[in-house]
């Protein structure tokens, strides 16, 4: 345990180093979009840190569910820990991913939020299981019954998480069929 | 408008979201460690 701590820290700052030279990447390497396909071709580079804050809270969800299994099999306290570092992960890099998608969504399609595109609601109700869990842990008092409730709450939020890749594997296609029949036509 | 203050504004959110997040808990995890560096001392002085 104590040479994780002394990793942390030195992990971290690596991390952070990526993610500045990812985004310096993303706006002064990566190649710009075809202008005459998009509407914003600009506005593409969020999608640079968009796509991988959305990978990484997937993984802080794998953490919570992680944690919240070894809660509730074990009791563990580790187990207990993950679930919380995982709530406030999934939370960060979820809202990550909630700001940056509506900005690019009227950049590009001229509305934020589509109601109608299930990956995009289910990856909010997704997001909103990590804020109650973040507020829940932080405003309850800690016992073993609101461990246990807040475990089976994490349990759930991560059932949300193929749902939500399932949705958005099924949108893709049922965009490139209409995009087939448009050419088509 | 092609989006490219979009993206600036973006880039700017989260990262702002990012680095405070970062900076709070590596400053936790600092204070957790000095405390627990001084606890030794407090006990040798008992």
């Amino acid at each position: 345990m104590a040479n994780c701590s002394t990793l942390a820290i030195p992990i971290t700052i690596v991390g952070m180093i990526c993610v500045v030279i990812t985004a310096l990447l993303g706006f002064f390497y990566a190649p710009l979009v075809d202008p005459n396909s998009w509407n914003a071709p600009e506005a593409y580079r969020i999608l640079y840190w968009h796509v991988p804050f959305a990978w990484t809270s997937f993984l802080s969800f794998c953490l919570l569910f992680i944690g919240a299994s070894s809660w509730y099999v074990k009791r563990s306290e580790s187990g207990w820990t993950m679930l919380v570092i995982g709530s406030q992960l999934g939370l960060l890099f979820g809202l990550g991913v909630i700001i940056s998608g509506p900005i690019w969504g009227s950049a590009e399609w001229g509305v934020p939020w589509d109601w109608g595109d299930v990956r995009l609601n289910s990856y909010a109700l997704l997001t909103s299981v990590a804020l109650f869990l973040v507020m829940s842990i932080r405003s309850q008092p800690d016992g073993q019954e609101t461990r246990d409730t807040l475990a089976a709450i994490g349990l759930f939020g991560f059932v949300l998480v193929p749902v939500t890749a399932v949705a958005t594997t099924l949108w893709r296609e049922e965009q490139n069929r209409k995009i087939d029949k448009e050419v088509l036509t | 408008m092609n989006g490219e203050i979009e993206a600036i504004v973006t880039y700017s959110i989260l990262a702002a979201m990012l680095f405070s997040y970062t900076f709070s808990r590596i400053s936790s995890l600092s204070k957790l460690k000095r405390e627990i560096a001084g606890k030794p001392t407090e006990d040798s002085k008992e």
